[in-house]
């Protein structure tokens, strides 16, 4: 695939040039055409001039020449015109008749002549080809010496005149070869920067698109955690930005929540961008506290930091258990925080720390906040509150506040969105600035302990220990009785070994358990295969009043589970087997 | 699970200790494999602890064997086991001490 883009990019940069050569011959046609047009009309009113006797016309039929230039100077206009000068044979043929019309009125090599006999030649040089000009500076001369000879000039008598005027002749001609050629030149600098510019524009295209990846866009993020709405987005001001934002879960009961905004824009900002998202995590995920990892964070990016570029942050730690968030500002706007008993945001002000990748060995301090179920956090960075119009007014801090305030009842997404649509209407025509970044968090409830776990193994029996192991870990942590542990151990044998054995028959394949306890005393086991469509439930049981010799071996399983436990369920969705067996347990 | 086997005769006596699980089975079947000349067979399970239907259909068939050949005795099965033969109608097939 990248392949591919390459050679579509290669192919753009030779076309864009290749177009630079038309454009350019283009307008040479375009010049030639407009100029044989002037001579044309001038022709025109000496014509007038001499119908009404104003104007004498010495060696020239006046007439005469109207009528030839309307076909040899108006018409090859009209038709480059026609043709929008973009044909490769119409500069020969404009410059073609116009010399044809020049030798036919005026062929007197006179001084005169030679003064016409120029123009075509300096138009030639227009078109910066050197091969050209060179070429219509020949057939130029040639034509005038062959019509001559035709009209019969004198050569002999006139030869001063002659020689004067083909050393004039050459003159010109030479300059207007050096024009061309140095007109080359600069159409083969300005092919060369375009390409380059092409080459440049489609590598920030590409560090666009990598940097787009980088920022999570995916929401909900994480849909296993309904107690959470949140949504974030970045737009920046050129094709790659310096703002970011960032939403992780340290574990299933700590979200991490940062947005940040590196100096200055562009290429630069973005490099550090992306090496500042990227510490924050990692350092997140083994260090903990909020304030530690923020300051070995500083540390790492001092080390490297040679472009003095530094970093505004707001980083948090959320407990979803108990609403319980540790926060870092380092230097950065502080965001607005919704509390759902006053209904109301609220600017959340700290005393910031320094930002990041100021100074080294700078400590950082904490703070703390107790957030409550419906309160809500709206995270910004400055390219939102000094979007500026063209009056050159600022979006500024309490519009923020107070739209925010007047559209408390927008989930996450739409709230972003809406911010965004208002500081556009806001900015209006004006240029964005600069990168503008948001984040809401939305705590909707506390997270319940469901104590959901969930494992995989395959469908084989000779699992079976691995996974009375799993069970038999959760089953000791709820501190079950012994008689009840064995009585479930006894169900997931059952449940598992008829799985192992039928769901694939002869190929291999997984089986998932998943063990909730959403409600106090009750256990469900939840088995997932995506075998053969079976509902063990649809059996008849066996006749445990049979005698031994009448007496089938199969469907034990399910009669042992079905009387030992207090529910089985089954429903068979999103192609797979899905059976749950409950217990309920003291 | 541990299998041990005394044969006294056309006497044998199995004692079973551990887990008689899908896993166990396979061993115990091939320990009951020729078990042609024999008369009486008794099934210790002081010391089984768990037996799942794996286990029973094994017993089940030795049942049937020994209903042709001789005798079963199932002895000292403790509750659990117990209960897993009440569950699945075993204790009415079985001859149990």
């Amino acid at each position: 695939m990248s392949e591919i883009r390459r050679m579509f990019d290669e192919f753009r940069s030779i076309f864009t040039s290749e177009n630079i050569l038309q454009e350019n011959e283009r307008h040479a046609n375009i010049v030639t055409a407009s100029t044989m047009l002037n001579l044309f009309i001038v022709i025109l009113i000496g014509w007038g001039l001499s119908r009404i006797n104003m104007a004498n016309a010495d060696n020239i039929n006046i007439a005469f020449a109207v009528e030839n230039s309307f076909i040899g100077l108006f018409i090859p206009a009209i038709i480059c015109f026609l043709f929008k000068g973009e044909k490769a044979w119409i500069k020969y043929m404009l410059l073609g008749m116009f010399i044809l019309i020049l030798v036919t009125i005026d062929n007197h090599m006179s001084y005169v002549t030679a003064f016409l006999m120029v123009i075509p030649m300096v138009l030639s040089a227009r078109y910066y080809k050197k091969s050209f000009t060179i070429f219509i500076s020949i057939i130029n001369i040639i034509a005038y010496i062959a019509f001559s000879f035709v009209v019969g000039v004198n050569y002999i008598e006139n030869y001063q005149a002659i020689i004067s005027a083909l050393l004039l002749y050459y003159v010109v001609s030479f300059a207007c070869v050096q024009i061309s050629q140095s007109g080359k030149n600069m159409i083969e600098k300005q092919k060369e920067i375009t390409e380059k510019g092409t080459r440049i524009e489609t590598e920030l295209n590409l560090a666009n698109a990598i940097q787009k990846n980088m920022l999570q866009s995916i929401f909900p993020p994480f849909p296993e955690h309904k107690e959470l709405d949140i949504y974030a987005s970045m737009t920046p001001a050129k094709e790659v930005g310096g703002d970011f934002y960032d939403m992780f879960l340290i574990d299933d009961n700590h979200l991490a929540i940062a947005i940040a905004d590196v100096s200055g824009k562009g290429v630069p900002a973005s490099l550090v961008m992306m090496i500042s998202k990227i510490l924050i995590k990692n350092v997140t995920l083994i260090e903990d506290e909020v304030d530690r990892a923020l300051t070995r964070v500083n540390q790492m990016l001092c080390d490297g930091n040679k472009m003095n570029l530094f970093i505004t942050c707001w980083f948090a730690v959320l407990d979803l258990r108990n609403g319980k968030m540790e926060f870092v500002n380092a230097g950065h706007n502080p965001p607005l925080l919704y509390s759902s008993k006053t209904d109301r945001f609220e600017y959340l002000k700290t005393k910031p720390n320094m930002v990041l990748a100021g100074l080294e060995n700078t400590e950082y301090r904490k703070n703390e906040v107790q957030i409550e179920p419906g309160d809500r956090l709206f995270l910004y960075t400055d390219g939102a509150t000094e979007a500026t119009n063209s009056n050159n007014k600022l979006y500024g801090e309490e519009r923020l506040q107070n739209f925010l305030n007047s559209n408390v009842e927008l989930n996450a997404e739409e709230t972003i969105k809406a911010v965004k649509g208002d500081i556009d209407k806001f900015v209006g025509k004006a240029e964005q600035f600069d990168d503008i970044t948001m984040l809401e968090l939305v705590y909707k409830e506390y997270k319940k302990d469901n104590g959901l776990i969930q494992r995989e193994f395959n469908a084989d029996v000779k699992e079976l220990s691995n996974m009375q192991e799993f069970v038999g870990s959760k089953l000791e942590k709820l501190n079950c009785n012994r008689k009840t542990i064995m009585d479930i151990s006894l169900c997931i044998e059952e449940i598992f070994v008829n799985i192992a054995k039928y769901a694939y028959k002869d190929s291999q394949g997984k089986c998932s358990l998943t063990i909730q306890n959403d409600v106090e005393g009750k256990l469900d086991f939840i088995f997932e295969d995506s075998g053969i469509p079976f509902n063990p439930l649809e059996n008849k049981e066996p006749d445990i009043t049979l005698s031994a010799e009448k007496r089938d071996i199969g469907g034990l399983g399910i009669l042992i589970t079905k009387k030992i436990m207090d529910d089985i369920q089954y429903k068979y969705e999103n192609n797979k087997n899905v059976l749950k067996i409950t217990k309920y347990i003291k | 699970m541990n299998i041990n086997k005394k044969l006294e005769g056309n006497n044998l006596t199995i004692c079973l200790e551990g887990r008689l699980d899908a896993n166990a089975a396979p061993e115990l079947e091939k320990e009951l494999e020729n078990i042609e000349n024999i008369e009486n067979i008794v099934l210790d399970l002081s010391e089984l602890e768990y037996i799942s239907s794996a286990g029973l259909r094994i017993i089940l068939i030795l049942q049937k064997t020994m209903n042709n050949q001789g005798s079963l005795i199932i002895k000292n099965a403790n509750d659990e086991v117990k209960r897993v033969f009440e569950v699945t109608g075993f204790l009415d097939i079985l001859t149990i001490e």
